[in-house]
């Protein structure tokens, strides 16, 4: 059995009672009791979590000190110094940071993908890995709807396209998960391009629609996309195709699974 | 083929029919009834060839027999005479009949030389293959709920306290992880741990 779970029961009674130690005095027992790192990522990131829940501004009295420059949002930096040298480790601020994403994404502002992904602006690619831990606590719904009549319906990733078939692609309406295609016309449909729309998922609950088409614009539920513009739209969503419309939701009520759960 | 008095014809009679005629049902009867299943049998092991579920045996040869007695009855056969050569006659048609059904059915659009098993190639004998037959029906025993639901108390049993036991009972239920950290009063970090924990602990009971 992990005997670490005394340290997080200690962590909830503090924040349940509002007795007993602090994360500062949980962090050094697990220090003194050579506690893995990921144990005490764990406990800074329940302890961050549990901050924005309660709506607490800062940490304990000695580290409010250290956070009276910080804003009244708990964020992973804050936990950087209570981690000792390990808190200089790239991918234990990482690991914070994404803690900090996701709490923020489930209960509190919801930040922007690009303003929180420039934390680390030398790995390109963490923006994406952001989105798709958005993925995971509320993943996005796409349905092909006639009329009223929903006719196909899937949770597609953070990043797709919208367009008519490719010649080796099925006829609409389909998803084409492979390549990440929501097809909404046939191949021989020229009144829609082959990328259409380009989604982008930019935080929890909103989207940035490029319409990529040279000529053709894209109706959307409040107003026309025009050719080379971009727009962010906030979900659920509904864009109009001459044969059917897309509506693009947000799954709030979604189950999660005891691996992907985040 | 002429047709010829209905007291005449006996197809069986020293395996030389004299006489018979197409238009006589009694006589197609006879026929039937000694030919088909010969038919069946003659044709079986190219059928079986054909590795196509929908290839049987039991169409070729009806359908072979239903030509013969057409076109008996439209004259196309004149010199059929004994009963030998009645029967090699329907075995030639039914061969046509099992070869052009193979060229059908083995086309490369339907899949060309690839076997296709049907419920017949499949017998409980061989254990690769046991049919429809030996499928495991969608309906749990009763026995085999109880055997789950045995093992399900022992590994809740064994784990050390009562919130482990709620974790797993609200996550069994569906209850995504922010709920069962409402419940449990903790947070979802602390419960994602747990389940995690959990999962690990019986998987190694398990195995």
């Amino acid at each position: 059995m992990d005997f670490s779970f005394d340290l997080f029961d200690r962590l909830d009674q503090y924040w349940n009672t509002h007795s007993g130690d602090d994360i500062e005095a949980i962090l050094q027992t697990a220090s003194s009791r050579c506690e893995p790192l990921d144990v005490r990522i764990d406990l800074c990131a329940a302890d961050l979590e549990w901050r924005l829940r309660t709506g607490a501004e800062s940490l304990t009295a000695s580290s409010r000190r250290m956070a009276k420059k910080l804003s009244a949002i708990p964020r992973a930096i804050d936990y950087f110094k209570l981690l000792g040298n390990d808190g200089n480790l790239p991918h234990a601020r990482k690991q914070l940071l994404e803690a900090e994403w996701v709490a923020r994404s489930r209960f509190g502002d919801r930040p922007y993908v690009d303003d929180f992904a420039c934390q680390i602006p030398t790995d390109e690619a963490w923006g994406g890995e952001l989105s798709k831990l958005l993925d995971l606590i509320a993943p996005l719904r796409l349905s092909f709807r006639d009329g009223h009549e929903e006719l196909v319906q899937s949770q597609v990733p953070a990043q797709f396209v919208i367009g008519r078939a490719n010649r080796d692609e099925p006829d609409a309406p389909v998803w084409n998960a492979k390549d990440c295609r929501a097809i909404v016309a046939n191949s021989q449909f020229r009144s829609l391009s082959r990328t259409q729309l380009a989604v982008r998922r930019v935080r929890v609950e909103e989207i940035e629609l490029i319409n990529l088409s040279r000529l053709i614009p894209s109706k959307l539920e409040n107003g026309v996309l025009k050719p080379g513009e971009k727009t962010r739209r906030p979900l659920p969503l509904t864009i109009y195709f001459t044969h059917y419309h897309l509506e693009i939701s947000c799954a709030s009520d979604v189950v999660f699974s005891l691996e992907n759960d985040v | 083929m002429e047709d010829l008095p209905a007291d005449q014809h006996s197809p069986v009679e020293n395996d030389r029919p004299k006489t018979f005629s197409m238009d006589d049902q009694a006589f197609i009867e006879e026929l039937w009834n000694l030919y088909y299943s010969k038919l069946k049998i003659a044709v079986a092991g190219r059928v079986s060839a054909i590795r196509r579920p929908v290839a049987n045996e039991s169409e070729i040869a009806l359908s072979a027999f239903h030509s013969f007695v057409q076109r008996a009855r439209a004259g196309q056969f004149p010199d059929l005479v004994d009963q030998d050569a009645m029967w090699k006659l329907l075995k030639t048609i039914a061969i046509r009949k099992a070869n052009d059904t193979r060229k059908v059915l083995r086309a490369k659009k339907r899949g060309g030389d690839m076997t296709i098993l049907g419920q017949s190639d499949l017998s409980a004998d061989d254990d690769r293959f046991g049919g429809i037959d030996d499928a495991v029906a969608n309906v749990d025993s009763p026995s085999l709920d109880a055997e789950v639901s045995d093992l399900f108390n022992s590994l809740m049993a064994k784990l050390p306290d009562d919130r482990h036991r709620s974790a797993v009972l609200l996550k069994l239920q569906g209850a995504p992880v922010v709920t069962i950290a409402d419940c449990l009063a903790t947070s979802t970090r602390t419960v994602q741990r747990l389940l995690k924990q959990i999962e690990q602990r019986w998987q190694a009971e398990l195995l």
